[in-house]
Formats: C-alpha cells, structure tokens, sequence
C-alpha cells in the first residue's frame, strides 16, 4: 500500500468507522436513539458523540480524521499540480483545509451536557465543514475532469462523478446541508447521507494514488 | 518544504502551543498556578487541559498524535527508502508499537474535560486518562531511544550530517536518563508529584525536539510516484 492509498484509507475509515462506531456505542448505553438514522433521521451525528463513552470516541475519531482530511487535501494538489495552475489548486486546498478545520473545532466544543455545549461555535464549524467541503470537492471534481484531457490517469473518475451528482443533488433539492441545533427529519438524514458521500469521494483515491509515495529523491 | 519536513515541524510547534496556550487559559480562569513546570513541576500537563474553555483547545493534542504516528511512518519509510532494503523486524516493529501508542495519546485525551470532575466520582477515567499517557511517554521515549541507536549504527551508511544523529542521540540519551530517575524514585520510595511533573514536562519537550530533528533529514524526502518493485511498508 502506498502512502496516499493509506491516507485515502485513513480518512474513509476514521470518520466513517468513528460514525458508526459512535452510534453503535450510544445506542448500546441508550445515550442515542436506535434507528436507520439514513432512512428515520431519529438522531443527527452530532447528537449520537455527545454523551458518554460514545462522546470520548467521537471526540477522539473525528478530531483525528481532520488531521487526515488536511493531509488528503495535500496529496491531491501535488497529485493535480502539473496539470492545474498554482492558484486554483491553492484554493482547492484552502477550501478543503478550512472545513477540516471547521470541523475539528465543531467537534473539539462538543461535551455530553447539552445546555453547556457551546451550540454557536459547533453549528458554525458543522456548516463549515460541509459548505466548504461542498466547495472544495467541486473544485476537485472540475479540475480533475480537465487534467484527464491533459493526461491525467484518474481510474475513480467514473465514482467521483455519480458522487459529486448526488451530493449536488441533495444540496439543491433539500435547500443544502446546513447543521442547526435541532434538525428536522429530513435534514438530519440528508446529514447522514451527505457525511457518507463525503467519506467515499475521499477513498475514491485509494484507486488512484497507488503510485503517490514517500521516497528520497 | 516536504511533506515529511512539514510533519516534523509540526509535530514540535503544534503540541506546544496547543500546551502553552491551554495553560495560559487554564491560568486566567484560576485553575492552575503560574510556575515553571520544568524546574518546579506545579502542575501536571494534564491540569491545563480539564476545565473550559482550555479543554476545547487541549483536545487540539489529538491532532498532534496524528502527527506523531505520522512521523513514525515517515521514518520508517525513509529508513528503507535511503538504504533501498526492509527495515529490520525489530525497528519494523519499533515503528509500529509507536504509532499504537500515538492511539493511545488520542484515547488519554479524548476522555478529558469538565466531565472528570469531581476527581474522586470519576476515579475510573482520571485512571484510564493516567494510565495511557504514561503509557504514550514511556513507549515514545522507548522508541525513539532505539530510533536513534539505529540511525548511529548506520551512521556510517546514511547520507545526513553527523550533527543530526549525534542530536538524537543526546536527546534519546536525556530521555533514557530521565526515566531512570524517575523508576529509581519509585523502587526507592522518594517519588514526588512535582519529580513527576517536572519530568513530564522535560520528557514531552525532548520527544517534541526529537520530532523536530526529521526536519533535517528529510529535505530530499517527498511525495512521488516512483514506481517501487517490492511493496515495501512500515
């Protein structure tokens, strides 16, 4: 395994597996309410990482996973920086790097009291994370597309497609995906849905970062 | 700058400013005393990162483990890329058991907050928090100590300026002689909370500089997509 299929890994596994881990935790203890929260949208995932021990692991999986969102987004402007200029790409990364950030602040103020958690401070960093990670794919998908004209081999190009339809889909067609204290049915599973595709266009790059090591010139 | 230059500088600045400025916070709002830790060991790493808003900003150390485990690839990795072979199964071993460990410093972390509070209802979490960063300290120090006695035994062997081994090896050798100390002061009896602050806090600072020193060695080691014939990983 090379060194960017193990941070494409990384960053699916870690939030993802912290998500369901969570959940499963804070159902088992009762601290979050059982369902198919991708079809019942009984619970929002900030709720399922607030209490208890399933807190401490979504406190400790999520905080972590930023860390190699912000490395992903490393690996993919030198991955795409033959074939796209310097600016754009920065921006890129700037987008991609500032929802990592949003997110690891809006988890980092998260505690298992609900009337103490500083709400503003997480919804703010939530939405960021998601708007920006919106953004920031985007941009990904756009350049991508034309590099592969100037040469790039992008094997999961195909993936990254259907993804980015669906999560520009479930953007316009439920008014975006935006955090809020308490959230409706409806965008609380889009909220769901929407982390997930997010996670997968992240290791849609396992298939193409085989070659991206670490190695002395 | 590289990737791995920039894992190596981060992991030094990053946690100790994530430690000041948690301090700093922890001070202002009266819960920790102002002192130098490293001469008078007053207060635990740990203290500064319990009540908030300190605690939202100490949880920023999670990022620094991530770092730290990192690192440890990139050394392996760079091992084997400067000597064209496998690491040994030892030293393979070695980097392994210290990224574990980097886990086990996000684990102590994550647990930490206002919710341990009061100390004696929650005895069970100050144990596990307690129990994984010593854990963290002692097998950093550990593998850093064999870290640095491979890079001096292929000194000879590895293209980098003598000054960066011969600065591992103090720091391994400052490690080494600080937890001698502190386990002659347990099997003697003469431990102390502020010995074992103190040396907390000298132990936290010559891993960080430890981390530091990759920075250094791996200006030429970087991302790219050479192809490799064996699939060769840490």
């Amino acid at each position: 395994m090379s060194f960017g299929q193990v941070i494409a890994l990384l960053s699916f596994v870690l939030s993802m597996g912290t998500i369901a881990l969570t959940y499963w935790v804070g159902t088992s203890q009762g601290t979050a309410a059982l369902c198919n929260p991708f079809i019942d949208g009984c619970t929002d995932i900030t709720h399922t990482g607030m209490k208890g021990d399933a807190g401490f692991i979504f406190r400790g999986g999520m905080i972590a996973a930023t860390a190699f969102f912000s490395v992903w987004w490393y690996i993919m402007r030198r991955w795409m920086q033959d074939y796209n200029n310097r600016i754009t790409l920065g921006l890129m990364q700037l987008f991609g790097t500032l929802a990592a950030i949003g997110l690891l602040v809006g988890t980092a103020v998260l505690v298992p009291e609900k009337d103490a958690t500083r709400w503003g401070v997480h919804v703010r960093g939530a939405n960021l994370f998601f708007q920006g990670m919106l953004i920031a794919l985007t941009m990904n998908y756009v350049m991508l597309f034309r590099a592969r004209k100037q040469g790039l081999v992008v094997p999961s190009f195909l993936a990254k497609s259907a993804i980015m339809a669906i999560l520009w889909f479930m953007f316009v067609a439920f008014a975006g995906v935006t955090v809020g204290i308490e959230m409706s049915h409806g965008k609380r599973i889009i909220e769901w849905w929407a982390t997930l595709f997010i996670g997968l266009y992240f290791i849609t790059a396992w298939w193409d970062w085989k070659k991206i090591r670490l190695a002395v010139n | 700058m590289t990737l791995p230059q920039r894992t190596a500088l981060f992991s030094f600045v990053f946690p100790l400013l994530v430690i000041a400025v948690s301090y700093y916070l922890s001070w202002q709002g009266g819960h920790v005393e102002l002192c130098n830790p490293f001469l008078q060991g007053c207060e635990a790493i740990t203290a500064s990162g319990i009540y908030y808003p300190a605690a939202y900003v100490f949880r920023g150390l999670i990022i620094a483990f991530v770092c730290f485990a990192l690192w440890w690839y990139c050394a392996g990795a760079w091992l084997e890329s400067v000597r064209e072979e496998p690491l040994k199964p030892w030293l393979h071993r070695t980097v392994r058991i210290a990224m574990a460990a980097c886990v086990l410093g996000i684990a102590s972390v994550a647990v930490m907050g206002e919710n341990m509070l009061p100390v004696n209802e929650h005895r069970g979490l100050w144990r596990f928090h307690t129990a994984l960063a010593v854990l963290f300290f002692l097998t950093t120090s550990v593998c850093q100590i064999l870290m640095a006695r491979r890079m001096h035994q292929l000194k000879q062997q590895l293209d980098f300026p003598r000054w960066s081994i011969a600065a591992k090896v103090i720091l391994a050798l400052l490690q080494l002689l600080l937890l001698t100390v502190f386990l002659l002061a347990v099997a003697i009896g003469v431990k102390t909370t502020q010995l074992e602050q103190v040396i907390e806090w000298w132990l936290a600072l010559l891993s960080s500089l430890f981390f530091l020193s990759g920075y250094w060695d791996w200006r030429d080691f970087r991302l790219t997509r050479l192809e490799k014939s064996t699939e060769v990983t840490p």
